[in-house]
């Protein structure tokens, strides 16, 4: 049985990395749903609380969320075993060769277009990856600064109320009224610093050390 | 003097500082997906000058346009084409484990960690990529505007893509849609325009 589920969670990871466009959070429903499929279909040992610890860990990490997950699949299957390292190594490799041999091969046609006569085409696509990104600023920020409510999670839960989030819990009262104040000015601070070319280290520094001072979390 | 264009064909890299790239980048990005492209940017283009503003522009767009993890694929473009398919595809693979050690040894340590400083730096964090990728994107129109072929209705097609990102319920919210979206439009365009000048 778990042989069984080791070998079609490969492939389910080869299933999502070719069904899910773009990056980030848009992955987290496809990973979810395996989870729970694994949980009913192979019996794998899989809690609600688990799941929230993974999401949150991804999220607040550096780096790319989507490869944190399906390496956490293979230790989902393991049940946090040893073994589940070799595992994830696989959950991993099935997840993102696929996504690299895709765009080499895609890659190449698109150069021979830009290079061609239909290379003014593509400036059309350029407003579009200016609009996804000015939305990502938009879920990222809101979604920062408005603890007590998530939008547009999913089409069933489009404003989701969550007053009792660990998040909603921490910044409440007088830290939630500093979050409102402190959010704006470290947006407009971090926009002038890229505009002014200073170092993303010194950006992301500058923003953790006032914000600690400004939430002072030693204080209960 | 040489341009930009030559200046990148003209540097050798190895398989260490193509890997040395993807951990740096990986170690320092946050939010995931297109949140990590002006890092990207600023990293690979601006101050390695490993690919051409141009160039980075065109694959922003395929790696949108193609399923799979877009930054996944943007790092394999550039790694595959400064150290060739093999070593390329092989520096990816390498090169993204370590930030995903980290992720595995925080969420084992979740327990001994005082989660406040985390949910602090990661609303830090957060707000300032927010920041950042504003200003990328103020950089970014700037850069299209220059171009010839720029058409003031670009404008509304960015205000559309971004409500449509924003608003319309997820999942079925997916950038690609608006990307095939506009493929479709432009394949028939083209063949409109060819049809008319056969009449």
């Amino acid at each position: 049985m778990l042989t069984l589920a080791i070998f079609v969670s490969l492939l389910a990871m080869t299933f999502i990395s070719l069904v899910v466009f773009g990056g980030g959070q848009v992955f987290i429903p496809m990973f979810t749903w395996w989870w729970r499929t694994l949980a009913t279909t192979f019996h794998i040992t899989y809690q609600q609380n688990t799941a929230d610890a993974i999401i949150s860990v991804a999220n607040l990490t550096p780096g790319v969320v989507s490869t944190k997950l399906a390496a956490f699949t293979g230790i989902l299957i393991a049940n946090n075993q040893w073994w589940g390292l070799m595992i994830l190594i696989g959950t991993y490799a099935f997840f993102i060769i696929p996504a690299i041999i895709i765009m080499y091969y895609a890659n190449k046609w698109l150069v021979k277009v830009s290079a061609g006569k239909y290379a003014s085409y593509l400036q059309w696509f350029k407003p579009v990856i200016a609009g996804i990104l000015l939305a990502l600023v938009a879920q990222l920020f809101f979604g920062a600064i408005f603890v007590k409510t998530s939008f547009n999670d999913s089409y069933l839960h489009y404003i989701n109320y969550q007053p009792d989030s660990l998040k909603a819990q921490f910044f409440s009262g007088w830290r939630l009224i500093a979050l409102l104040v402190w959010g704006p000015i470290l947006l407009i601070g971090a926009f002038i610093g890229y505009m002014k070319n200073c170092h993303y280290g010194i950006i992301f520094l500058v923003a953790i050390i006032i914000s600690l001072i400004v939430f002072e979390p030693w204080l209960n | 003097m040489v341009n930009q264009n030559e200046a990148t064909q003209l540097k050798r890299i190895s398989f260490c500082q193509v890997l040395w790239l993807i951990i740096q980048i990986t170690f320092s990005s946050f939010g995931g997906g297109n949140a990590l492209l002006p890092n990207i940017n600023q990293i690979a283009v601006k101050k390695r000058q490993w690919i051409t503003e141009a160039e980075f522009q065109s694959i922003i767009i395929s790696s949108n346009l193609l399923p799979g993890p877009n930054v996944i694929q943007v790092l394999s473009y550039i790694a595959i084409k400064k150290i060739g398919f093999w070593k390329g595809m092989l520096v990816t693979f390498i090169g993204i484990l370590p930030h995903i050690g980290l992720a595995i040894g925080i969420y084992y340590g979740l327990t001994y960690l005082p989660i406040q400083y985390l949910l602090i730096v990661n609303v830090a964090i957060l707000i300032a990529i927010s920041g950042i990728l504003l200003g990328f994107i103020i950089n970014y129109c700037r850069l299209w505007k220059q171009n010839p072929s720029y058409h003031w209705s670009q404008i509304s097609l960015m205000v559309f893509s971004a409500a449509f990102c924003f608003f319309v319920p997820s999942p079925f919210n997916i950038p690609a849609f608006i990307i095939i979206g506009v493929l479709i439009a432009i394949l028939i365009t083209i063949s409109y325009r060819k049809r008319k000048r056969k009449h």
